[in-house]
């Protein structure tokens, strides 16, 4: 422990704001008591002891009427202004805790606005600003391919190009490249079979993004396509094998395959690409480095470090360079091929930044909402202190003065509103991280310079936008007026009221804004949830298995793992049918090819259709209905039968508006070699949608046996809840493979609530903000309305004794109050039109003019 | 005339009386929030003895420094006759306004305050 001392910036302040004479016996005291308080109380206790005491102490001894000081206004020197202001906090502090009801109004207003701000700035700081955890991650990006004839935006590379491009490149220092899709495999523990997620990486991954091992070494450029090496993750290491500190040099079992651990990374280390345990490298894929699949098969990201004095264009310029050469030198497979580079934060970010932009707009929305409720609390706070303004005017308060100490008002009650805010938002963001879907799960709170800044800042500007305007009206006091008619004054407050009625009509316009977007939200959600998904999602469970590698090592020996244990499954009570293939319904497509018909005659092809593979049962486990032809069956699965495939409806209509398919066969290649697979067409299906909002499109679908995926995915129909097989499931699965744990494991209708999860979460964010952007319009209307009654009781009461019916009064009452906020209203609506562009991506089927929503969202 | 006392002013002055050589700061500070449970800060206390010394009720002389107030002198305070005047007037004054009257405080200050 240091030695105690008294904290430093209140001894200071002390010294700055204390009359001068008082300082030394004040702080004198204070030490004195601190000492003897440290002890008992403990650190922090005493830390706080002596701010609560200098802040009050500043407060107490700041006594204009009878301190021995001049008064601040007059005080020469350097500390003079700090004086003053200490002054005008200790004054407003005081007005504040006079009007409790008035603060509590105004912090509550802030603390919302604020709140929202914080909780969305936040995740706007996590996912867009943070500097990666890299050396110089502004160096790093990401590189792509991208083709406009097949319609491919920024996908994946294939290796065959990135070992051009890192030959030939100059504004690279090094690029390296990760398998783009990682799998989840059996990891042996001591305590039994784990589920570890598997990254492939390139030799130099590690050393371009610049981040040593914690122990041992990471791959070296020679080992790309070399098996049997690990490195292990720090969570792996801690909660696999025990934090084992020798664990380098050992040989542990991964994927049913002995695996020698060269290296742990560092707890700090975050893998940019993918969820991961250990990574390998992708010594499998390179087994085809001879064949046409190394340049046709976009699989693997890369990512470069920029060379010393380039820049991301110059890159870019010289990635499409290369990509140009490459197109001419290998036309078969490279055209229309344009590489290119984006910075790996931006790259990261992705989709997720336009939807973060659109939720702070949003906030920056209610926080405006919030400050105008904060200009109209003071404006009504300033008519009922005209009278005590005026006389302080006459007594020779400069208007400067009385402006200033609004401001200062104002600044307080923005402070406590911030620190409301922070709370609140901070709360809000553990709500988002833990309700929202995967793209924005786990988004954290960092207390950094950036969000510091932006707390600070939107203090301050809310003290701004809330006390300015306030503060210049309220401070223009006529005191002969004022003082002379004394409180006779009956309808005088008729310019303050127009102001007020102005700012309401601006919150009512902001809050339209707000309903209108939640919405379109809405209905958008709600035809998204209304879409069919072409299958049937109850009584369906869904899983994944990875056969380990080691007991089978070829895609035969998978298949007939896959199928064998789906029948068996299929025995079980309870269960109906037992599915097996390459993914679901609404969890995206896998892969996608150009392919040709026999008999479509030279050059003529179709690009880009999407293809997996699926045994029989998936079809009825789902219940896609057989549209034409016949469905998969047992002759099929003879070893010398053609592997048979079905295709969508999808297909049919674009390919084959006037005919039929089946009875045709389809290669996956533009143009037919002597070495082409024909695959017989035997059946048409419907359509099923493998992704929201967007219309299903051409699928070519085989048999199983046409390709085996190293990760099957199961769909078994039930007639009993789904989840309750589980159990049996795993058990089944112990007699195959000892090793393989039954991975993720879900209900159909949970997988298609995760796909509409997006638009569900977009929708309930913007309605929390429509209902806190219309409860905050709603106290500024009331504040309103209420001012207005109190300012005119006089004026109504005169009428009254003079005749008018109550009913005529109330009328031209509220006739005012009505013309404002449909003022509010249609200003509202024009905003709506205006900024309706921004929503227009995040809709589906509702265009963002809808003029049904907007017109009954001010209902 | 001279103003009256308010409520915190004969505390301080009851206790600097109290406390005889030793009233200064912290302790008059101590003494007033151990009798009343009432937080007082430093500069409050240091300011309402300033505004009783500029009226003639108390006087104050600066102590020796004590190391552990880093250098820092203590002020110490005395009641001047006058001081002493006006804090007995205002005990009379109390006294003789609620003499004989404390049972019947005691029964109201302890009605269930609901009804």
């Amino acid at each position: 422990m240091g030695s105690p001392r008294p904290p430093r910036l209140a001894r200071w302040l002390l010294g700055r704001l204390l009359p001068p004479e008082a300082t030394e016996y004040v702080a004198g005291d204070l030490d004195e008591e601190w000492l003897r308080y440290r002890r008992p109380a403990g650190r922090v206790r005493a830390w706080a002891w002596y701010w609560a005491q200098t802040m009050r102490s500043i407060l107490d001894t700041r006594d204009t009427e009878v301190s021995m000081t001049p008064t601040p206004d007059r005080v020469p020197g350097p500390g003079a202004r700090l004086v003053a202001l200490a002054g005008d906090l200790r004054f407003a502090w005081r007005t504040l805790r006079r009007s409790p009801g008035y603060a509590a109004a105004a912090l509550l207003t802030l603390g919302i606005g604020i709140g929202a701000s914080v909780a969305i700035f936040s995740a706007v700081n996590d996912v867009l600003l943070r500097p990666l955890p890299f050396p110089d991650p502004s160096r790093l990006g990401a590189l792509w391919e991208s083709n406009v004839q097949r319609d491919w935006h920024q996908v994946e590379a294939a290796p065959a190009n990135i070992e051009d491009w890192r030959a030939r490149t100059t504004t690279f220092s090094d690029i390296a490249f990760a398998n783009g899709f990682p799998q989840a495999v059996s990891l042996m523990t001591d305590e039994g079979p784990a589920r570890a997620v598997v990254a492939e990486v390139s030799g130099t991954l590690f050393q371009v993004l610049g981040v040593p091992p914690m122990l041992g070494r990471t791959f070296r450029d020679d080992e790309t396509y070399q098996p049997g090496l690990v490195v292990l993750s720090y969570a792996t290491w801690r909660l696999h094998f025990g934090a084992d500190p020798s664990i380098v040099g050992r040989t542990i079992r991964l994927d049913g395959r002995p695996h020698e651990v060269i290296g742990v990374m560092g707890p700090e280390f975050v893998y940019p690409i993918s969820e991961a345990d250990v990574w390998r490298t992708p010594a499998a894929m390179g087994a085809r480095r001879q064949s046409i699949w190394w340049r046709q098969a976009h699989v693997v990201r890369p990512i470069g470090r920029l060379a010393p004095g380039a820049s991301f264009a110059q890159a870019d310029a010289e990635l499409r360079a290369i990509s140009a050469d490459l197109e001419r030198e290998h036309p078969d497979t490279n055209t229309g091929m344009v590489g290119g580079v984006t910075p790996l934060r931006t790259f990261l970010a992705g989709d997720r930044r336009a939807t973060l932009l659109l939720f702070l707009g949003a906030v920056g929305v209610l926080q405006l909402i919030a400050c105008a409720n904060l200009a109209n609390l003071m404006l009504a706070r300033a008519t009922g202190r005209e009278q005590e303004l005026a006389v302080r005017a006459a007594l020779g308060a400069g208007r400067a003065r009385l402006v200033r100490q609004t401001l200062v008002e104002s600044l307080l009650l923005a402070a406590g509103g911030t620190a409301i805010g922070l709370a609140l938002g901070v709360a809000g963001l553990q709500a988002i991280a833990a309700v929202s879907p995967a793209d924005l799960a786990g988004v954290a709170f960092h207390l950094d310079v950036r969000m510091a800044a932006f707390a600070i800042g939107l203090c301050l500007a809310s003290a701004m936008l809330g006390g300015l305007w306030p503060a210049w009206r309220g401070t223009r006091v006529d005191p002969v007026r004022h003082i002379r008619d004394g409180a006779r004054s009956g309808t005088a407050g008729r310019e303050r009221l127009f102001a007020a009625n102005a700012v309401v009509a601006f919150e009512v316009a902001m809050a339209v804004l707000l309903v209108s977007a939640a919405g379109l939200l809405v209905r958008s959600f709600d035809r998204i949830h209304r879409i069919d998904p072409g299958v049937d999602v109850s009584h369906v469970l869904t899983f994944q298995v990875h056969p380990s590698t080691g007991e089978f090592p070829n895609a035969g020996a998978r298949a007939g793992f896959g199928i064998n244990f789906a029948r068996e499954i299929q025995t079980l009570p309870g269960v109906e049918v037992a599915g097996v293939g390459r993914g679901l319904p609404l969890t995206g497509y896998a892969w996608s090819s150009d392919f040709t018909i026999e008999g479509w005659g030279p050059g003529r092809f179709g690009l880009g259709v999407r293809h997996r593979e699926e045994m029989p049962e998936y079809f009825q486990a789902l219940r896609v209905p057989l549209v034409a032809g016949r469905m998969f069956d047992d002759r099929d699965l003879a070893p010398d039968a053609p592997v048979p495939v079905v295709v969508n409806q999808a297909f049919v209509d674009r390919y084959f508006p006037d005919a039929s398919p089946v009875g045709r066969r389809v290669t996956f290649d533009r143009e037919a070699t002597a070495d082409s697979y024909w695959y017989p067409i035997v059946g048409v299906v419907g359509n099923e949608r493998k992704d929201l909002p967007t219309a299903p499109v051409p699928e070519i679908i085989a048999h199983l046996r046409g390709d085996v995926p190293s990760t099957l995915t199961f769909a078994v129909r039930t007639a009993v809840p789904p989840l309750s097989i589980v159990p049996q499931i795993r058990d089944v699965l112990a007699s195959y493979d000892r090793e393989a744990p039954l991975l993720a494991v879900r209900t159909m209708e949970q997988v298609a609530a995760e796909a509409s999860a997006p638009a569900r979460f977009a929708m309930t964010l913007f309605g929390a903000f429509a209902v806190a952007a219309l409860l905050l319009a709603a106290i500024g209307v009331y504040g309103v309305a209420n001012q207005a009654a109190r300012a005119r009781t006089r004026e109504v009461g005169i009428r009254i004794a003079l005749g008018a019916q109550g009913p005529t009064v109330v009328r031209q009452l509220m006739r005012r109050g009505a013309w404002f906020c449909g003022a509010g209203l249609a200003a509202g609506l024009a905003g709506v039109l205006a900024f309706s562009g921004l929503l227009e991506s995040r809709l589906y089927e509702v265009d963002a003019r809808d003029p049904a929503t907007s017109s009954s969202s001010p209902a | 005339m001279p103003t009256a006392l308010g409520e915190f002013e004969q505390l301080l002055l009851l206790a600097v009386l109290r406390l005889g050589d030793d009233a200064y700061g912290v302790t008059v500070r101590r003494a007033i929030e151990g009798a009343t449970g009432r937080r007082v800060s430093a500069g409050a206390v240091y300011t309402a003895l300033g505004r009783l010394e500029a009226r003639g009720l108390v006087t104050s002389t600066p102590g020796d420094t004590v190391p552990e107030r880093t250098g820092m002198r203590r002020r110490y305070y005395r009641v001047r006759p006058e001081g002493a005047r006006q804090v007995h007037r205002a005990i009379r004054h109390v006294r003789a306004m609620s003499d004989g009257l404390m049972p019947e405080i005691e029964r109201l200050a302890t009605v269930d305050p609901e009804r």
